[in-house]
């Protein structure tokens, strides 16, 4: 104290007052630029989007607000009018899927269709599909790679589509802890992406990694957008969400068939109706060999692999 | 006495008092700059090549029967039976590569009567749209899964109501002079992200690998 005392004017202090101006701009203004990235967000959720009740205790016209919300939002951002539906699940009609691991060559057509259908990002990449090259002779995953190019088949080589495998009894269901994915009355474990937390539990529990997270905000080119969209299925997701492979429950509740069923050049890909005998599905399961990936996890899926004789 | 001593703690050392300001401000020029932050600026979004979702067989399935652009009719008339090796005898025949196993006899298949037509076990022609009962000679097998749904490409609906399923022909895939399915060029693989997988099979994270199936 006293050696400011005696060093008083001479030393050109400043005071308190012009001091403490000075340091509350700075504060505010470092505060200010601090905050700044923030108005970069637009993907906040409006006030409606905020409050929205979970996807089953939604009324019809809720839904019918929720997606003309959604397409205004697709048209905003895209510059395409999306038409999106809310299909719901045909009674009596269960589906299965097989897959021809004798004939599945590995040219991967099926991701790409699927990334196109399902508007899946394309940069970071978000694929549903992942094609496992194996050795002859094993069936074993660890042994496995999906970093294979060129012509394919290889030489000593098989080949093992994996993608979700709609579990009649989902770990990624129980592990939720919200409730945003659950089976459908059609065997189609979906996911309610306004309802999801991001909290990847579901990823986890899922023993065929078949699920996907949106780590950044999802990016697809304009002219590639799909325009047929489905609520619980393609149309697109925000970030922080997580999405799978639902047997492109637009399409195939609309009588369609997925799109790596249609796009698949070996036909190595079967889909239908588990409950008709007289179905493609059911007449594999009744005479071909059939297996399911990790059968000893007790998960019980509706994707099975078969092969000729 | 008391005044003397407010005015002394009313006033800064100049030195600190810039410190403290200057130091707030370089602080904004920090955040606005943001020398350290943002994750890093996102290349054009690639675009997927149209092939990988084209939903065409790998083979064009023909109308009718011709070669180079001819109806078999303008060589053979069909009034009597054909004979003998035919790449010795046209410059047409020659190119024809087969590569079918142990069938290789040209009349194994094609009628010797009628050149535009095949020929059934006891010589009777199976016309080109009804190719698959040829196939189905040898091949019942499959021929009886490919009815079934469980063998070739399926278009169309699962659906019955929508209109039901459409089976592709055998020569939509597979050339019947050397029918294995061709290899082709397999779709890009899997972008690995650098910041979700540290090393390869050891990263976790939203695309898992193989190994971590």
């Amino acid at each position: 104290m006293s050696e400011e005392r005696a060093c008083g004017e001479s030393c050109g202090d400043m005071s308190r007052r012009a001091f403490l101006a000075a340091a509350a701009t700075g504060v505010v203004a470092a505060t200010a630029a601090a905050l700044a990235p923030l108005k970069d967000i637009t993907d906040l959720p409006t006030l409606e989007e905020f409050l929205r009740q979970h996807y089953k205790e939604l009324t019809a016209e809720e839904k019918k607000e929720i997606m003309a919300r959604i397409a205004a939002q697709v048209e905003k951002k895209y510059g395409v009018s999306p038409r999106i539906t809310d299909l719901p699940p045909i009674p009596g009609v269960e589906f299965a899927y097989a897959l021809n691991i004798g004939r599945c060559i590995g040219c991967r057509k099926c991701v790409y269709a699927c990334v196109k259908e399902n508007n899946q990002s394309r940069n970071p990449e978000i694929q549903y599909i992942r094609v496992l090259e194996m050795k002859k002779g094993s069936i074993d995953v660890e042994t496995s790679s999906t970093a294979y190019e060129g012509e394919v088949p290889k030489k000593d080589s098989y080949y093992m589509p994996v993608q979700c495998h709609q579990c009649r009894k989902a770990p990624c269901v129980k592990a939720c802890p919200v409730k945003a994915t659950w089976q459908e009355p059609d065997g189609v474990v979906v996911i309610d992406y306004n309802w999801c937390i991001g909290c990847r539990y579901c990823m986890a529990a899922c023993p065929y990694g078949a699920r996907r997270f949106n780590f950044e905000a999802p990016q697809i080119p304009k002219d590639e957008l799909n325009p047929e969209m489905g609520l619980l299925s393609n149309r697109p997701r925000p970030k922080g969400v997580v999405e799978k492979c639902h047997f492109c429950l637009h399409r195939t509740r609309n009588g369609q068939y997925p799109a790596c069923v249609e796009v698949c050049p070996t036909g190595s890909r079967k889909f239908g109706n588990l409950l008709d005998p007289e179905s493609e599905i059911s007449n594999i399961i009744n005479n071909k060999r059939v297996y399911v990936l990790k059968e000893e996890v007790g998960t019980l899926p509706r994707f099975y692999y078969y092969f000729d004789i | 006495m008391s005044s003397d001593w407010d005015d002394a703690t009313k006033r800064i050392p100049r030195w600190a008092a810039v410190c403290v300001v200057v130091g707030l401000f370089s602080l904004v020029v920090f955040f606005i700059t943001d020398p350290i932050g943002g994750a890093p600026a996102h290349d054009d979004i690639p675009k997927l090549s149209p092939d990988f979702s084209d939903t065409a067989t790998v083979r064009v399935v023909r109308k009718e029967m011709t070669f180079d652009g001819a109806p078999c009719k303008s060589c053979h008339e069909g009034t009597e039976a054909l004979q003998g090796d035919p790449k010795e005898k046209g410059i047409f025949h020659e190119k024809i590569e087969i590569k079918h196993g142990r069938n290789q006899h040209c009349f194994n298949c094609h009628n010797r009567m009628q050149p535009a037509d095949f020929s059934n076990f006891d010589g009777s022609p199976i016309k080109l749209s009804q190719v698959e009962v040829l196939c189905a000679k040898c091949h019942g097998t499959i021929y009886r899964d490919w009815n079934r749904g469980a063998h070739g490409r399926r278009g169309g609906f699962w659906e019955q109501a929508k209109g039901g399923p459409k089976s592709v022909v055998c020569i939509a895939c597979h050339n019947p002079h050397w029918p294995v399915f061709k290899a082709l060029k397999a779709a890009p693989a899997p972008h690995v992200n650098p910041r979700t997988h540290m090393r390869s099979g050891e990263g976790h994270g939203g695309n898992r690998q193989a190994g971590e199936l």
